[in-house]
């Protein structure tokens, strides 16, 4: 299924596309509807490429959430852009793929089942948004957006934190979109989007 | 100059049959799509997925709202009204049996290209050749980079030198098929043809073009001239034309440096692949030893995408433009600093942008690195006449800017450009006719008639009651003469 979401992005000048993640597994093996990790990533892998290939400028960013944890997965140290600055799909393709795998390994299997469940969207997004606050400090004119694909539901001590994430973003002018997955809404990304001006789906088939 | 200037444009130009052949490989639909104005990128992308009626998606209120052109006309019904979905329409990208909007769909071919495209099916397979045991370094960058610009420079050479260079007869041919140079033959005394050509006033405006729409319209004649020619003579080439340009879309998705393999290659692509490297320099094919011999000829396995050849079919904003001749800065940073007092700086040692530089600018001073000059009238009113347009001339110079002229705002100085186009308008403000003057006429009978007559031939420029004046143009002078005779008799 083609995420809604996607055709959300229309700027014509080089825009930033920073995807947040969510890796929990636990959580993803409760995913209803026969949606597997690997389907995701690979209408995941479509749709980046098909934003790679609305403007020659426009970059990517990836990031991993975990119950624990969020890490900046892509741009890594090991990924040279070449000096024309082009990035080439196939090389962000397998290092992008590359280190999902290896974020997924790292991850400890540790702790009670409780905590396990919980997702990181709000550190998640405090890394997105720092990270596109560096790249508008480098280069003005980018356009940012933040998409976030999560399966976790909502932690409800977060809320204070996001709230937080989402005056930041509105400042920024940066918008979010949220797709959910899991079995049941995001009340916190349905605010997310509809305050900095983002989309929110949740696809039923 | 005649013709298309970019390839989408030339695709717009091929008949359908041919776009859908040419739909059939997932790089070239990337390439149009990516050269697509962002809306039209939009409506492609909604409609990619679903492969559902255009208005569907958006419904066809909004699809006339996007049309409407003014208040209390028509609904747009037809597809060629509707500005935005032009070019759409023109590259075959969207059909509609019916011709009307509500039938809009996504061509079939381009959609399953471009998914597959999408879904990096299409990936050049590289990894062939770095399992063979020999070591096949990837080719340094920067020599790939010289190899481009040189290959290149050479044919801007041809086309501004005087001499015939014997040896680039086929070159010739194809620079005067294009227009852009006339070859004169003459036959000296000793009975021998000797050659000799001269720059249009297309190849001037040629010259200041940027690189990529140069190479453009050369490959386009060598397309129609060569290619469409063998093409006629066997049935089995007549898409020789089309692989070709399928691979100059591919070569947009390649990397610098990479060694791929020419036996992937389709055959008529592989046949011509030495001379779009040899002529236009995007492709570079080494030279290598040949079995068994000491002799050195082109490679049959390899060859490497320069970098003229990977921005050929893109309109990345990040592409060069011109050979930097400073190894210090990026490509295509710029090296002529424009005063406010019309003197004109250009760092650069190539010979060919100094004779470019000489076309419009008195060059006073050659230094090493270094080439001082003036912009004057005669400099500009030179290459005004030459046919070169006065916003080509200034493009030329904002382009190649200095980074430091950069800083300003606007970048050239204002004095400057104004009174280039001032010159500019000059040539059409004053039109110079060849005439005669008649006055002193004895009385106003005379006066009247002379001027009668000079109305009558259609030749009568100006006159003036008052003094008496009648001015008429040389070529009626012959009647007004007559006149004359009758008179005197």
């Amino acid at each position: 299924f083609f995420f809604g979401v996607m055709s959300a992005t229309s700027a014509p000048e080089r825009t930033l596309l920073v995807v947040i993640v969510d890796v929990n597994s636990h959580n993803w093996g409760q995913v209803p509807h026969k949606v597997t990790f690997d389907n995701m990533l690979q209408h995941l892998m479509f749709c980046l490429n098909a934003h790679l290939q609305l403007n020659a400028a426009n970059t990517l960013a990836l990031i991993a959430s975990d119950h624990n944890r969020s890490e900046i997965v892509f741009p890594c140290d090991s990924f040279m852009p070449n000096n024309d600055h082009v990035l080439y799909f196939d090389d962000v393709k397998d290092a992008v793929l590359q280190q999902l795998h290896a974020f997924v390994e790292s991850s400890s299997l540790a702790g009670s089942t409780r905590k396990m469940g919980r997702s990181t969207l709000s550190s998640a997004l405090s890394h997105a948004l720092c990270y596109i606050n560096r790249i508008v400090a480098a280069s003005p004119d980018t356009a940012c957006r933040v998409v976030a694909i999560t399966v976790s539901p909502d932690t409800s001590s977060q809320y204070i934190s996001i709230m937080n994430n989402i005056f930041s973003a509105c400042k920024l002018q940066v918008a979010i979109d949220g797709c959910v997955l899991g079995a049941c809404h995001s009340s916190f990304l349905q605010q997310a989007a509809e305050l900095t001006g983002g989309a929110y789906s949740k696809p039923t088939s | 100059m005649a013709g298309p200037n970019d390839v989408f444009s030339y695709l717009v130009t091929l008949d359908d049959r041919d776009k859908d052949a040419l739909y059939g490989e997932p790089f070239t639909c990337m390439s149009v799509f990516r050269s697509l104005p962002p809306l039209a990128q939009q409506i492609v992308l909604r409609v990619l997925i679903p492969n559902c009626l255009v208005s569907t998606v958006f419904g066809e209120q909004v699809l006339q709202d996007f049309a409407q052109p003014k208040d209390g006309q028509q609904p747009i019904q037809k597809l060629e009204d509707m500005e935005a979905l032009q070019p759409l329409a023109r590259l075959r990208v969207c059909v509609s049996p019916t011709r009307q909007l509500h039938d809009l769909s996504l061509n079939p071919p381009f959609r399953n290209s471009l998914i597959q495209g999408l879904a990096g099916d299409g990936c050049m397979d590289t990894n062939v050749q770095q399992k063979k045991q020999k070591a096949l370094a990837p080719d340094d960058p920067v020599k790939l980079n010289d190899y481009a610009w040189n290959t290149w420079e050479d044919v801007l050479k041809l086309i501004v030198k005087n001499r015939i260079d014997t040896e680039n007869q086929g070159l010739t041919e194809l620079l005067e098929a294009a227009n852009l140079i006339r070859v004169d033959k003459r036959q000296t005394q000793e009975g021998k043809i000797k050659m000799s050509h001269q720059i249009t006033q297309d190849g001037f405006q040629f010259l200041l073009k940027d690189v990529y729409t140069q190479i453009w319209v050369v490959l386009r004649q060598f397309l129609h001239d060569k290619v469409d020619a063998q093409s006629h003579k066997a049935p089995e080439y007549e898409h020789m034309k089309l692989k070709i340009l399928q691979f100059l879309f591919r070569l947009g998705y390649s990397k610098v440096g990479t060694c791929y393999s020419r036996q992937e290659l389709d055959p008529y692509v592989n046949q011509w692949l030495p001379e779009l490297a040899n002529t236009f320099g995007i492709v570079y094919v080494p030279r290598v030893k040949k079995k068994d011999s000491e002799e050195w000829g082109p490679s049959k396995n390899k060859y490497y995408v320069t970098p003229l050849g990977l921005h050929l079919t893109s309109r990345s904003p990040n592409r060069p433009l011109f050979r930097n001749p400073d190894k210090d800065h990026d490509a295509g940073s710029g090296y002529i600093i424009v005063e406010t007092n019309y003197r004109v700086y250009a760092y650069t040692e190539n010979p060919l942008e100094r004779a470019l530089l000489n076309l419009f600018v008195d060059v006073q001073y050659h230094l090493p690195n270094l080439a001082v000059g003036m912009i004057t009238r005669e400099s500009v009113l030179n290459a005004l006449r030459a046919g070169i347009g006065a916003d080509q001339l200034l493009g030329y110079l904002h382009q190649r800017a200095h980074p430091e002229m950069q800083k300003n705002d606007p970048v050239l100085p204002e004095t400057v450009v104004d009174q280039v186009r001032l010159w500019d308008k000059e040539r059409s403000r004053i039109q110079v006719d060849q005439a005669t003057l008649y006055k002193n006429f004895s009385n106003e009978e005379e006066y009247k008639m002379y001027k009668a007559a000079a109305e009558r031939s259609g030749g009568l420029l100006y006159h003036l009651d008052k003094k008496q004046i009648v001015v008429v143009s040389r070529d009626c002078e012959a009647r007004i003469n007559e006149l004359r005779q009758q008179l005197r008799r």
